[in-house]
């Protein structure tokens, strides 16, 4: 959805001025030319080399033009599909849309609570849930997959999700096999070459190596990906303290060139390739060295990036609803709240990572049903305030008068469900009706959604001969 | 004609009361009785609002402009329905905030939940004092007597209520609910009131139980 109504302009957050933001991304330009990032990739050396870029072994420094020609070749906006045909990303500055992060080692387990390895069928649970929630806008794996090959984890990751939600999927890959892989069951699940040419139902998502190095294996998927008309999110980073300088402006700069460089490489190998930048630059605490996702930075950092990426009529993916806590608890609730609230303001295209517990390395499909409440929320907030002669009211005020009241009025009926938002897991409840419902905590409420979405929702089914086309291709991936 | 009823019950559920009552009268022109037009037309459109309220369908505004609706098929009925068992059933309740309080949002809330479900309200507004309670179930004979407070304070009056209705001989010819935000179960105990409500939706339900 847009952040705020679109004549109304009641929420106004900004983390940059004008000027800071053009000093940083002269910064950044400057750091290109003068620092360059090391590209492990051969033929995106070759690109940069003929495009003017000066290439010194796997160093590359690229002069300024050849950034600002790319920023402004990237589409305007562009779409992923959900297969579904109702689900649709609008990848634009100021579309804000939420999903749940990727590649977490441990898994909440669903039915024993416990922490345990992610294992197949985790991320069909995962794409279930961000089918069932209405505020989940596409679909990431949140587990990484382990006791099965392991360079095939991101092919079954794909095929779980893809037979689990009608909604568009973010995807990953280790290498071009993962990528084909991942393609032809796209195809399938699409139903066609040509129908998931014309509909992507997926994007890549593929990242930089912190500080400023793009990497052989991205690089050939991002290739890979814009060959076929599939869009790609191609993220930058730093951690500031670690992978950034400690100061978040140098932060930004380092997380900018990674951005920025990757989209230049990206828009040489096909010009007007659909491109969405992104960063995750969480600092690091450095009492212990551990990245810290909760971090008031992280979200302060990431808003400020979205900023830059709207001056420069850029979409970005930026990062909510993950926590350090080691549980669904108080910290958990507090520190993803904050992040989509800022993710939501900062009117960041892509929100991802919400279900991320201990740093990345735990998921929970109870915090993807927390965080869907706290979207709900967000939302309502970056609605803002609708200011019209109708909303006013002032018929309505004058016809009720001092003493009266306006509930029973059909005015408020006709808008009570529009104008003010209710919970679903929230409790509002007297306490004596709280207590006869048998005195719920919102954890309690929360394992009763997550249940009933688990036991009663059904995502909208596959293709006719999909399902064993998908397998095919799984067999045939098992036995290369 | 059963369409004329369904439709009734439809419109009264959208809240649309010019249409109920216009749905009304074409009932009536028709040749249907007026208790039929009551418990197939109103009250079954009434019976679904108050389910899904219950459920929480539906939200408080919206039983609220179906309650109006209600009455607006009410007024044209009633005159229609003198010695009507359905209605003689229903019976009459009247309301209102006790002695020192100023507040009735909630006790306008059931007073308009309770003309939804059928009950003929007679509303004594607020700062009630116990006289006029008293003087008001001489006057109206109602079957419920339905008292709010909001404050600590003032709820100690629906006692004092409770106590001049005795004196005055006239405490067992009605049923007593209480209800208010420091109101509880134990204090209706307490006090020798017959019920209590945590919310409008559960006083109508305790009046109706408490007429049946």
């Amino acid at each position: 959805m847009d952040v705020n109504y679109h004549a109304h302009h009641t929420l106004q957050f900004r983390v940059l001025s004008d000027r800071q933001i053009e000093r940083i991304v002269q910064a950044t330009l400057e750091c290109l030319q003068r620092t360059g990032v090391d590209v492990y990739h051969a033929e995106a050396r070759h690109l940069l080399a003929s495009a003017g870029a000066r290439v010194d072994g796997v160093r590359v420094r690229l002069p300024p033009h050849l950034v600002q020609e790319a920023i402004a070749i990237n589409p305007r906006a562009f779409s992923v599909w959900g297969r579904d045909g109702r689900h649709r990303l609008t990848i634009a500055p100021d579309h804000v849309h939420f999903g749940p992060g990727v590649t977490t080692t441990f898994f909440v387990d669903p039915d024993t609570g416990e922490r345990r390895l992610t294992r197949r069928g985790d991320p069909a649970l995962t794409a279930r849930v961000c089918d069932a929630l209405d505020h989940f806008d596409y679909v990431m794996g949140l587990g990484l997959i382990s006791g099965v090959k392991p360079e095939l984890a991101p092919v079954y990751e794909f095929a779980e999700m893809v037979a689990n939600t009608g909604k568009p999927i973010l995807a990953w890959g280790y290498s071009l096999h993962n990528m084909r892989d991942i393609h032809h069951i796209a195809i399938a699940a699409a139903g066609g070459e040509d129908v998931l040419r014309a509909r992507p139902l997926y994007a890549l998502f593929a990242t930089s190596h912190p500080p400023l190095i793009h990497t052989d294996a991205e690089i050939s998927n991002a290739f890979y990906a814009v060959e076929h008309d599939i869009p790609v999110i191609y993220t930058g980073g730093g951690s500031a303290g670690a992978t950034a300088p400690v100061t978040g402006a140098g932060a930004l700069v380092v997380s900018l060139a990674a951005m920025l460089s990757g989209l230049v490489i990206i828009h040489l190998k096909k010009r007007g390739a659909l491109v969405c930048p992104g960063s995750v630059p969480e600092p690091v605490d450095l009492r212990t060295g551990r990245p810290a996702y909760g971090a008031p930075e992280m979200s302060l950092y990431s808003a400020a990036l979205c900023d830059i990426s709207r001056y420069l009529g850029l979409p970005f993916l930026g990062t909510a609803g993950a926590s350090e806590a080691k549980t669904l608890d108080l910290q958990a609730a507090i520190e993803s709240t904050l992040q989509v609230i800022l993710s939501g303001f900062s009117g960041a295209t892509l929100v991802h990572d919400a279900g991320f517990l201990d740093c990345a390395e735990l998921g929970s499909l109870e915090m993807l049903v927390m965080v869907d409440e706290i979207i709900a929320m967000t939302r309502r907030l970056m609605r803002g305030i609708e200011v019209t002669d109708e909303t006013l009211a002032l018929d309505l005020i004058d016809r009720i008068g001092p003493g009266g009241e306006f509930m029973s009025s059909k005015d408020t009926a006709r808008r009570c469900r529009s104008e003010l938002w209710v919970p679903t897991i929230f409790d509002r409840e007297r306490w004596v009706n709280w207590e006869a419902a048998g005195a719920l905590s919102t954890l309690d409420r929360i394992k009763l959604r997550l249940r009933d979405i688990l036991h009663s929702h059904t995502p909208p089914p596959l293709p006719v001969g999909a399902a064993e086309q998908i397998e095919t291709i799984l067999r045939e991936a098992e036995q290369r | 004609m059963a369409d004329v009823l369904k439709q009734m019950a439809s419109k009264l559920y959208d809240g649309e009361d010019e249409a109920v009552a216009e749905l009304v009268q074409q009932a009536l022109t028709a040749g249907l009785k007026p208790a039929d037009v009551l418990a197939d037309g109103l009250i079954a459109g009434m019976d679904r609002v108050g389910r899904d309220f219950k459920n929480g369908d539906l939200f408080v505004p919206e039983v609220l402009i179906a309650a109006k609706a209600m009455h607006a098929g009410m007024a044209i009925l009633r005159p229609l329905l003198v010695g009507d068992a359905t209605v003689a059933r229903m019976g009459k309740c009247v309301i209102g905030t006790v002695q020192g309080d100023l507040h009735d949002i909630g006790k306008n809330l059931v007073k308009m939940m309770m003309e939804g479900a059928g009950f003929e309200v007679v509303d004594l507004g607020v700062d009630v004092k116990p006289e006029k309670f008293v003087d008001a179930v001489r006057a109206h004979q109602p079957k419920l007597v339905g008292m709010s407070a909001l404050l600590t304070t003032t709820m100690v009056n629906m006692k004092t209520t409770i106590d001049a209705l005795q004196a005055a001989g006239l405490r067992d010819s009605v049923k007593i609910m209480i209800g208010g935000a420091p109101v509880t179960e134990a204090y209706a105990r307490q006090i020798g009131a017959d019920a209590y409500s945590a919310d409008a939706g559960a006083a109508v339900d305790a009046a109706r139980a408490l007429v049946a």
